[in-house]
Formats: C-alpha cells, structure tokens, sequence
C-alpha cells in the first residue's frame, strides 16, 4: 500500500521561525508605529521585500514537501531549488517522535520527527509538521497501534524524578536565555531587576555568613526551581504503551510528546542513580536509542522513579533480552584494592582542608566565606568517596552475550546493559600502579553518535583479557 | 560485480558550476579592489586558475570518478592529488538520499548521498536512469 500525504501549512510558520526575532517582531514593531504614529521606519520597505521573499520561499518549500508510506520504506521529498529525496527502510528507523505543542493543538497538527542512527548530532533526520489525522495514521503504519498494556506513571513519581534529576545549572540554561529575550524584546532590563530584587531578599536574612552566601544560595535555589518546573511539566502524563515489538513513551502537559521505537533498536539500557535519588532511595530506567533525541544522550525514560526491586521488575519485563548470563568479574576484595579506589578521595579531602585552612590563615576577614566553601567542597569529597566506595562494593562486569557494567559515572551511579554487538569500543588502560598490581581498567562504549560508556576499574587484568578474547572471538 | 561511469553531462555540468562560481569570485574581487589593490591581483589570478581547473582537474577528476558493487559494498574511488577509496557494506548503510539542483534537473542528472552511522557518502551526478538502477540495487543489498 503507498499513500502520500502532504505538511500541515503551519509548516510555513516553523520555516519562517528562525527569522522570528531579527526580521518579523522588528517588522511587526515598525508596521505598529506606523499605525500608531504614522511614523514610517527607514528600514520598513527593505524588511517588507525581505519578509515577503522569505515567505514565498517557506509557502514553495511547504507545497514541494512530501511524505510517500510504501509496506516497507518511507520517503520524504523535499525542497524547491534544490530537491531532496531520502528513502528509508521501515527496519533501519530508530524512533519515530511526535511533539505537539499548544500551537499544535489549536491548529490540529503535530511535528512529526524521525530518527535514524544516520543523522546528525542532536537533530532529527527528518522533521515535518502534519495534520493530526495524518500524523495518526503515518504513526500506524510505521509502528502498528496495537499496544496490548499501559503503564501509567503518577504525578507524584514524576514529581520526584524531576526533583531528584534537576539542576540549578539545568535551569539557569534554561531560564538565562528565555530572561534575556523577554527582556530585549519589551526593552526592559528583567536580569538587572531581578538580580536586584534576589540582593534585596538575601540581604533581609541574617545568619553566620556572610551575605553573598545568601545570595549565591538564592541563585542556585532559583535556578532549581526552574529545572524542576521545565522537567515536571515535560514529563508529566506520563505513560508507557507495551506492544510485544514496540515501545512508546507520551509525556507533557503543553507540548505533548510520543516517542515510539522498536524494543530492538535499543542500543542498551541504563539503571541510573543520581545523589537526590540516593537520599530517597529511587531509582530511574533509561534506554538509549541510536539517533534518538535532541540533547546531547540519546536516552529515553522508562521508569521516571521507583525503588530497586520496581525498576529490576520492570527492566526484565520490558527488555528480557537484554538479561545477562556469565560470571561477573570483580575487583578484589582486598584492603590494598580498597585503599586504591579511596586514594583519590584521600587525595582531594587533603587538598580541601589543607587550601581551606591556607586561606582561613591568610585571609581572616574572609573566614565565614571560605568556611562556607569548604563545606560544600567537603561534602562533594564525601560523596565522591562514597562514590568510590560503591564502586569497590558493587562493581562488576559481565561479558556473554549481553554485557553488563555497574559502576558510576558523573556522580551517578549506573548499570548498563548492552547486547555485544553493539558494543563500539573497549578500551582496556593500565598505569604503572596496574602493572605492578596485574589490574586494569575498562572503559565500554556502546556503538552509537551520542551513546553511553561506562568505566569499571581494577579488575585483574588477566582475568579481564581472557573474558573479553572468549566474547568477542579475538585474541589480544 | 557492477561498475557505474559517470555520463558526460556530468562533466559539462561541472564546468558550468566552476565557470559559475569563477565569474563570481572574479566579480566579487573587482568589486572589492576598491579598497585594496591587494584585490585586484587576485581578481587577475582568478582566469588563470579558472583555466587551469578546467583544462587539468576537471578531466582527471571525472577520470577518476569509479563507483562500483563488489561483495556487498559499494565503493567510491574518486581523487587527483589525494585518491580516495570510500567502502560501505550494504549492511552498514542506513538510507540513500537523492539531491537534485535546477542545473543537474535541466541535464537529466541525479546525485547521491549514501548515509551511515556517523558517516555518508557523496555519489557524483548519474543519469537519472542510472541513479534510479543505483538506487534499486542498494535496496535489494547490491543485487544486480
């Protein structure tokens, strides 16, 4: 069966957006005076012709777009001068991501993204808007609406993976940026008022330090507060559709989002845990989709929240091939071993009170403030050392048919799970300290633009030498 | 194995390109050495180079020029003074994207882009019967 569909005209729209800001508000506010003062701006005729060719040039590229569904291929032709025809294979997509955000809604649309493991970093191969009917009917043929079971996630648990994932430099990326642009473009200085008033509150709470530290505090405190808002109402709703094939994922509350892929185009799977989530003991499952996704991961979010036993239960449900069989290999436990993982931690906790008390010497009056900083820095010590001490505890790795790696990575902790073959890259590193010990390092990573790696460190190197020759046939 | 050449077109299309943009440097420099005589040096050495790409690299370049299918692959020879050999298992590819520009439309020609994870390849303009055969035999895996 082939059927062609055509874009959405709101289409037209998204290609004139990125003028939005240097040609159609500057447009807008001239034609505005005009009516207002009868003023005419010098530039006013040359925006005019600007804006009219480029609308042209969008409605052109809107009729020339099609989008061609056969049994097994897709095609999307597009461009008016310059004509480009891609076709797909159904089998070589990765994911299939509908966003429809309250545009969309009011138009009946939805922006229609397609992922393959070909395109570039960060963008989607292929990006259109359709009709909602269409867009339903392009989802089904695509991937089949069949979806026998729905798991439904609650706000609460949303709630806390929002919390426990957001931070105050998430947010200050995100809501820097927005601040500017509002304040640019109404001509009022919003970040000079804001930082005003932020140094009028701090300056009202009076406690042993000194009143930068309450400002700082209130920065950080703001821009989490930012993050969590951005996440909670990006993955609120969300739910997950089962089919026996296919995975799909719908969340948002303003723009809507459904992301669907086959269970096999999944490059390996992440149980992640990040230090908020270790004070409340919750868990997230991710998945890694080659091509996949607009940041700089290609995962996706299975189970935004749950304890150990309700993430395990989940991951063997949704993904039982990925289970690993064979022996773990693990660090030894042995005090010498667990003295190497804590050099490190010994090391920056020296260096820490060591500056800290350099500086508490050297510059009196600056003693609450540096008292302060210490703090925080001992206390990333600590959780690093804790870090370090789980590594030691629960890293292990397995080698069969399918891979698997606990260890920690960013301040995470993290297991992996990856079939072999898609396994990129394995990078086996000794130091000197690994020679005289017969250890090494080893650094995984799965075949795929963005995708995961993991590190495991001080495995007895013969032992990881002689799983890695028996997995993957080779002789090193 | 399948070996496909390039049609002549191919070439007369090249040319129009370089002249195309030849005439426009050229013009740009002569705008440009209002300001400096530096331009003006540069504008006469654009004829030059002009020739010497037309009469020399051109032809050795659309020599060059050997795509072929052998045991699931496709390889891209191309190259004057560096030869590159581009080989990309059938397995390995992703999906071909076709690119058409009103010059290449007006010759009946049709470039290709084959792409894979993290990399893609540059098919030079085929006769759109010849892309069209291309394009049949990647999507039966390099059956001819």
């Amino acid at each position: 069966m082939k059927k062609t569909y055509r874009a959405h005209p709101l289409m037209i729209l998204s290609f004139i957006k990125p003028f939005l800001f240097i040609l159609i508000l500057p447009f807008v506010k001239a034609a505005v005076q005009y009516i207002i003062n009868k003023e005419i701006n010098d530039i006013l005729g040359l925006e005019t012709v600007i804006l009219a060719i480029i609308t042209i040039w969008a409605v052109a590229r809107f009729i020339t777009f099609r989008l061609t569904c056969e049994a097994d291929s897709v095609t999307v032709k597009s461009g008016v001068f310059f004509t480009k025809e891609a076709t797909i294979k159904v089998s070589q997509l990765s994911s299939v991501r509908t966003v429809q955000n309250p545009l969309d809604m009011l138009f009946r649309s939805v922006t229609f993204n397609i992922n393959t493991e070909a395109g570039s970093k960060r963008h989607p191969d292929f990006r259109f808007k359709l009709s909602l009917s269409d867009g339903k009917e392009v989802s089904r043929l695509l991937y089949s609406e069949y979806k026998p079971s729905r798991v439904h996630f609650s706000a609460v648990k949303v709630a806390v993976m929002a919390a426990t994932t957001s931070s105050a430099f998430a947010g200050m990326l995100i809501g820097v940026p927005i601040i500017n642009r509002v304040g640019n473009l109404i001509g009022v200085g919003i970040s000079e008022m804001l930082l005003d008033e932020i140094n009028n509150v701090s300056s009202k709470v009076q406690n042993f330090f000194p009143p930068i530290v309450n400002t700082v505090s209130l920065v950080f405190l703001l821009a989490y507060g930012v993050s969590f808002v951005y996440s909670f109402f990006k993955f609120i709703n969300f739910k997950l559709r089962l089919g026996d094939e296919e995975l799909e994922v719908r969340s948002g509350f303003f723009t809507r989002t459904r992301t669907s892929f086959k269970k096999r185009s999944v490059n390996n799977a992440l149980i992640v845990q990040t230090p908020l989530m270790f004070l409340v003991r919750r868990y997230a499952l991710k998945v890694s989709v080659g091509g996949f996704g607009e940041s700089k991961s290609e995962s996706q979010i299975i189970i935004p929240s749950g304890s150990y036993k309700e993430i395990k239960t989940g991951f063997s449900e949704y993904f039982p091939f990925l289970t690993p069989k064979g022996s773990p290999l693990r660090a030894k436990r042995t005090n010498g071993v667990k003295s190497r993982f804590l050099v490190w931690p010994t090391f920056y906790l020296l260096f820490v009170l060591g500056i800290s008390i350099y500086l508490g010497l050297r510059f009196r009056d600056f003693d609450r403030l540096i008292l302060f900083c210490s703090t925080v820095a001992l206390a990333f010590v600590f959780y690093y050392a804790f870090i370090c001490i789980f590594e030691y505890l629960k890293g292990e790795l397995v080698l069969g048919e399918n891979i698997y790696v606990r260890s920690a990575k960013n301040f995470r902790t993290c297991e992996l799970y990856c079939p072999k073959h898609k396994i990129g890259q394995i990078k086996i590193t000794r130091f000197w300290t690994d020679m005289v010990q017969k250890t090494c390092r080893i650094k995984l990573t799965v075949c795929s633009e963005g995708a995961d790696n993991i590190r495991i460190r001080h495995l007895d190197n013969e032992s990881v030498v002689k799983a890695v020759n028996s997995c993957f046939d080779l002789n090193v | 194995m399948k070996e496909y050449t390039l049609p002549r077109k191919t070439f007369l299309l090249w040319c129009i390109r370089v002249t195309f943009i030849s005439i426009l440097v050229f013009g740009g420099f002569m705008f440009l050495r209002r300001y400096s005589e530096f331009f003006r040096y540069l504008a006469i050495a654009v004829p030059f180079l002009y020739a010497v790409i037309l009469i020399f690299y051109l032809p050795a370049l659309f020599k060059s020029c050997k795509i072929s299918f052998i045991n699931g692959a496709v390889i891209i020879k191309r190259g004057v003074f560096i030869n590159n050999c581009h080989i990309l298992p059938f397995t390995r590819m992703i999906y071909a994207q076709t690119i058409k520009t009103p010059l290449s439309r007006l010759f009946k020609l049709k470039a290709i882009t084959l792409k894979a994870a993290r990399s893609r390849i540059f098919v030079p303009e085929l006769s759109n019967e010849d892309a069209k055969s291309f394009l049949s035999s990647i999507s039966k895996g390099g059956e001819l």
